[in-house]
């Protein structure tokens, strides 16, 4: 990752330093900015495809050599593993991140809304799903973006696809998934969270639960204008947001994702496989909505929870049962409840975490029932 | 005197960019009014959705990211 810290140029640096507002390009700088920056891109690139194909030398290297630990002992298969997976899945998820930061410069809150005020019902649930995969979304935001949409004339049950979209199906989900377990499995959570996100908001949109939007909400001011409000942005905002997004998204996941890969790392060592199957396997009817009432409280972000996910996938948990437990995790958490309660009244809270529930059920028991179970 | 307002919803980028303006306007000595509105219904009225957001006399300049200091400078200079 160091690499990425070298994208910023000579003389954007001495820039920052003055106090002046004088234009930059003179002097110091002999390239335009746009030049610097896919220059900076390339190196980058580089650097990271060569360091990335080498991890499982690096982590071989480390474990046996440098640290001295005894080739097939369950603490050496375990550090193995963890130097393996911390760096790659960081790296996977610096190059992804960075990506979606430009591709969010593009899609912003503000147009997702425009975008989703005029269409019809059931074509606007999907598309706020769909939306809701690169839109930026923390819990902090879920407030203003639900008020937005709102006032804006956004159908309630397609606020709500995208408000169970946005943080349950995101690109650090995605190629967590992706780098952990295969494009298999990333690719049944992508197309199953968006399935639950249209219908669950659809559904929601059904029961006509207007009035269970908080009064002060509904009494804003309909007429403001949909249009984005004018501001400007260059290229250049593009990479610096991207840079800044990988920073602020890298910075605050990785720890998460340390303690996920130890975790994972200890279960891959040291839970015996049969434990697992009795607990988590296709047999235990009852562990999918066990895992919902555990997953649901629990507050993680998907770079936590992943890692375990694939520890436990490896020792014979059943499919259904870990996408269960993972979408709970990740979808439904108590922050965001308590942050949303300040636009939506209890009952309408009530039915967004029950029909969402029901989704992931329903998911999980039809996971556990098709022939993909085992997979590794 | 100029009316700058910056919103946020608590996220650390928006304490980040409050800091930087706060910054700019002690290092340029200017005559400004610094806002920092959290208050979400506030925020409602001037159609923000995402944070960080930066307004210079009524005027929205960015909104969702922190703008560098030459960016908020400039904008500050050319606003009469």
């Amino acid at each position: 990752m160091p690499n990425r810290k070298k994208c910023t140029c000579q003389c954007q640096n001495n820039n920052n330093k003055s106090p002046s507002s004088s234009e930059f390009n003179g002097g110091a700088c002999f390239l335009p900015k746009p030049v610097q920056y896919v220059i900076a891109l390339v190196i980058g690139l580089v650097t990271w495809w060569f360091v990335y194909n080498n991890l499982p030398r690096l982590s071989h290297y480390i474990t046996y050599s440098l640290l001295h630990i005894k080739p097939r002992t369950h603490l050496g298969e375990s550090l193995e593993f963890f130097f393996y997976d911390t760096p790659k899945v960081l790296m996977l998820l610096t190059l992804i991140v960075f990506f979606v930061g430009l591709l969010r410069s593009f899609i912003t809150p503000e147009k997702t809304r425009r975008i989703l005020a005029s269409k019809s019902e059931f074509l606007g649930n999907v598309l706020a799903a769909l939306l809701g995969i690169v839109t930026p979304f923390c819990s902090c935001s879920a407030v203003p973006l639900f008020i937005g949409f709102v006032t804006a004339g956004v159908p309630l049950g397609v606020t709500f696809s995208f408000l169970i979209s946005s943080p349950m199906v995101n690109e650090i989900a995605l190629i967590l998934l992706y780098g952990l377990l295969g494009w298999k499995i990333a690719a049944i959570y992508l197309i199953t969270g968006l399935v639950i996100a249209i219908i669950a908001g659809f559904v929601i949109g059904r029961f006509h639960m207007e009035n269970y939007v908080e009064d002060w909400v509904r009494k804003l001011d309909k007429a403001i204008s949909i249009e984005g409000n004018g501001h400007s942005i260059t290229w250049a905002n593009r990479f610096q947001m991207a840079r800044q997004s990988v920073k602020d998204i890298v910075g605050r996941v990785w720890m998460f994702m340390i303690i996920g890969i130890a975790v994972g790392a200890g279960i891959h060592g040291y839970i015996p496989q049969s434990l697992m199957v009795s607990i988590m396997g296709r047999g235990a009817w009852w562990s999918v909505p066990l895992a919902v009432i555990i997953g649901v409280p629990m507050y993680s972000n998907a770079a936590g929870i992943i890692p375990v996910v694939e520890a436990l996938l490896g020792k014979g948990a059943a499919l259904g049962t870990v996408l269960a437990f993972m979408m709970s995790v990740i979808a439904l958490s108590l922050p965001e409840m308590v942050i949303l309660r300040k636009v939506l009244k209890m009952r309408l809270i009530y039915t967004f975490v029950a029909v969402v529930t029901l989704g992931i059920l329903v998911v999980g028991y039809l996971f556990n029932g098709l022939i993909l179970n085992g997979y590794h | 005197m100029i009316e700058i307002k910056i919103f946020g919803f608590g996220c650390s980028t928006c304490k980040k960019l409050k800091k930087l303006v706060d910054n700019i306007v002690r290092q340029n000595k200017l005559e400004a009014n610094v806002e920092y509105i959290t208050d979400f219904a506030e925020i409602a009225k001037f159609n923000i959705m995402s944070s960080p957001a930066i307004m210079i006399d009524g005027e929205i300049k960015a909104a969702g990211r922190v703008p560098t200091r030459t960016e908020i400078e400039n904008w500050i200079h050319r606003s009469p």
